[in-house]
């Protein structure tokens, strides 16, 4: 008579296999699986975040140029001394100017006089230039 | 490999430093019981490769969700579970393959696959397996290959454990069944 089979008595495996290696090789590709997944998440966000940087640099100049123009005192503008003559000539004694510029003509002619009195002695005498600002 | 706690592998994987050192152990101990878990449900040795290395991206996604009101293990099993239901009902929905006869369709891809290197015995309780419902396989599975208790598997499942214990009787008496036919 045949025996019959129980269940609970005989135990039966389930008779399926892997490939050789095959629990190393899922470790690695689990890992790297999960790298990738990582890079593609930075790859996702990165015109983002190269974004949120830019902006952060844009603000942080801006910032500290804010600042520092607090501190430091504005440069005044530089008067324009013809456009205001010549706005106001009327206010101007016209003889004064002459007398102005005239002088300032003289003492430039006085100067060149004196230049080559300077030059002419040093000449005369013979007097080297290089050795006299060296002794200078 | 060192026998790890639950309480160990989750301490190193949630410290920044030992993340990745963490997760790879949880893998390293885990990874042959999924795969296992998943090769009974899904038979074929490629899908089950495939869903294995899903469901550990899908514990590194929510293990820092995973509040240790359960087991890892439990929790672990119930995501490969789902898993395997999920890629069964997709496999009838892309195929058009009405419920009953997927069973078929894994039988054959038992028979031809070049992994499966059971007896005759072993392959008549595969195919005996695969004439059950869905769900008294994964019960009988978990209870008869994993040997887990009753209360895990209903931690798992979210069946009453009086459900399963009905569901295993049930599955165990059509199996005999089926064996001692011939």
């Amino acid at each position: 008579m045949k025996q019959k089979f129980n269940i609970e008595n005989d135990k039966i495996k389930s008779g399926f296999s892997a490939p050789n290696n095959y629990f190393t090789e899922l470790e690695v590709n689990i890992q790297q699986r999960i790298s990738q997944k990582k890079a593609s998440f930075f790859n996702r966000y990165k015109y983002v975040l190269s974004g949120v940087a830019t902006c952060v640099i844009g603000v942080s100049i801006w910032f500290i140029q804010a600042t520092e123009n607090n501190t430091i005192i504005a440069p005044q503008p530089t008067p324009n001394y013809a456009l205001y003559i010549n706005d106001n000539i009327e206010d101007f004694d016209e003889e004064l100017i002459y007398e102005s510029y005239a002088e300032a003509s003289n003492t430039t002619s006085a100067r060149a006089a004196e230049d080559e009195v300077y030059s002419s002695y040093l000449i005369d005498n013979d007097i080297d230039e290089n050795t006299l600002m060296d002794e200078l | 490999m060192g026998n790890w706690t639950d309480k160990e592998l989750l301490e190193k994987f949630r410290h920044p430093e030992t993340r990745n050192y963490g997760f790879n152990l949880i893998v390293q101990t885990y990874n042959q019981r999924v795969y296992w878990h998943v090769r009974r449900m899904v038979i074929d040795h490629d899908d089950s490769n495939d869903l294995t290395q899903d469901i550990f991206i899908k514990i590194w996604n929510g293990l820092d969700g995973f509040n240790e009101d359960s087991k890892l293990f439990t929790w672990i099993y119930r995501i490969a579970t789902n898993e395997c239901i999920t890629f069964l009902n997709k496999k009838r929905k892309r195929f058009f393959i009405p419920i009953i006869n997927i069973e078929n369709e894994l039988s054959h891809s038992l028979e031809s696959s070049t992994h499966y290197t059971g007896d005759e015995i072993q392959l008549k309780l595969q195919k005996a397996l695969l004439t059950l419902p869905e769900k008294q396989r994964l019960v009988f599975n978990m209870k008869y290959f994993d040997e887990l208790k009753y209360e895990e598997i209903a931690e798992i499942t979210g069946t009453s454990v009086g459900a399963l214990k009905a569901s295993y009787h049930l599955a165990s008496k059509k199996i005999e069944e089926i064996l001692n036919k011939d």
